[in-house]
C-alpha cells in the first residue's frame, strides 16, 4: 500500500514537470516574439502611396461621369486588391460626396485602436475645385507556405 | 529486487533526460531561427518593393540594394532564383529567406512586373525588375 502511494507520487511529478516544462517554453516564446516580432508597419506609407496616385490621377482628368464610373481603370489601380485589402477611399469636391468605397469611420477610430487602419487625407485644388482625398490602409503582410 | 529498484528509478530519469534534451534542442532552434531576422528582412523587403512598384509607371526600371537579403538567404540555403517572386495575376510580391515558408504583399498599382534578374557583386547585389503596360 504504502508502495503504491510512492508509485502514485512518483507519477505526479512526471505532469509537474511537463507543467515547468511548458511554461518555461512559453515564456521563451512570448519574450522572443516581443523581441523579434514586431513587424514593420507599412499601413500610413500604403495610404499615402494611394493618396498620392489618386492625387496624380485627379489632377491629370476632369472629375465628370466618366471618370467616377472607369475610377479605377483611369487611375490605373487594381480592384481586386482594394476590396481584397480593405482600402478606404473617399473624394469630395467642393464638399460633395464624388466618390466612395470602405469604411472612413474607421479611420477616425484608428487613434484610439492600432488594429484599425492607417489613413491619410489631403485637400487641393483641381481645374477650380476643392478636392479632398482621404484613403485608409490596413494591409498586413502574408504568410504564405513555400 | 534491489536491481530492480535501480533499474526503474533509471528508467524514471531516462524519460526526463529526453524529455528536457527534447525541450532544449526545440528551444535553441527556435531561437535560432528567429534571431537570423528572416521573418523581419522578408517582411521589409517585401514592403519595400511593393512601395517602389506602387511609384512606377509603365516602362521604369527598378534596381533595388538587395545584399542583405541574398546573405541571410544564402545562410538559410534559399536559392537566389526563389528569393523573389512577382506575381501579376494577384498583384502580389513574395520574398522568401528561409526553407517553407515567405512574405507576400499586395500592390495596388494596375501594372505588370517582370523579373529580370539578380546581379551579384556590384558591388554589392542588387535586384533588378521593369514595370510594365498590363497585358
Amino acid at each position: 500500500m504504502i508502495n503504491k502511494k510512492a508509485q502514485l507520487g512518483e507519477q505526479m511529478t512526471f505532469f509537474a514537470f511537463l507543467f515547468l516544462l511548458i511554461i518555461i517554453g512559453l515564456g521563451i516564446v512570448a519574450g522572443v516574439y516581443i523581441f523579434f516580432g514586431s513587424g514593420y508597419d507599412f499601413r500610413s506609407v500604403d495610404a499615402d502611396l494611394l493618396n498620392y496616385k489618386i492625387r496624380n490621377c485627379i489632377s491629370n482628368n476632369l472629375l465628370d461621369d466618366n471618370f467616377k464610373n472607369n475610377f479605377y481603370e483611369i487611375c490605373k489601380i487594381d480592384l481586386k486588391v482594394i476590396e481584397d485589402k480593405n482600402y478606404i477611399i473617399r473624394i469630395l469636391a467642393d464638399e460633395k460626396e464624388f466618390f466612395d468605397f470602405g469604411d472612413e469611420l474607421q479611420c477616425e477610430l484608428s487613434a484610439k485602436n492600432i488594429n484599425y487602419p492607417k489613413c491619410t487625407s489631403v485637400n487641393f485644388n483641381s481645374n477650380g475645385k476643392n478636392i479632398f482625398i482621404l484613403t485608409g490602409s490596413n494591409q498586413q503582410s502574408r504568410g504564405a507556405n513555400a | 529486487m534491489n536491481k530492480k529498484a535501480q533499474s526503474d528509478v533509471l528508467m524514471n530519469n531516462v524519460v526526463y533526460l529526453i524529455l528536457l534534451a527534447i525541450f532544449v534542442v526545440g528551444m535553441f532552434a527556435f531561437i535560432w531561427q528567429q534571431s537570423n531576422g528572416a521573418a523581419v528582412w522578408e517582411d521589409y523587403y517585401v514592403k519595400e518593393i511593393v512601395k517602389v512598384i506602387d511609384l512606377s509607371k509603365p516602362g521604369d526600371q527598378v534596381t533595388i540594394d538587395v545584399q542583405k537579403a541574398t546573405e541571410i538567404a544564402k545562410k538559410n540555403e534559399v536559392g537566389f532564383s526563389e528569393i523573389f517572386k512577382f506575381d501579376n495575376a494577384n498583384n502580389e510580391v513574395c520574398v522568401k529567406l528561409s526553407q517553407g515558408r515567405a512574405t507576400c504583399f499586395s500592390y495596388f498599382n494596375d501594372e505588370d512586373v517582370i523579373f529580370e534578374d539578380i546581379e551579384l557583386g556590384v558591388p554589392v547585389n542588387i535586384l533588378k525588375f521593369s514595370v510594365k503596360e498590363k497585358a
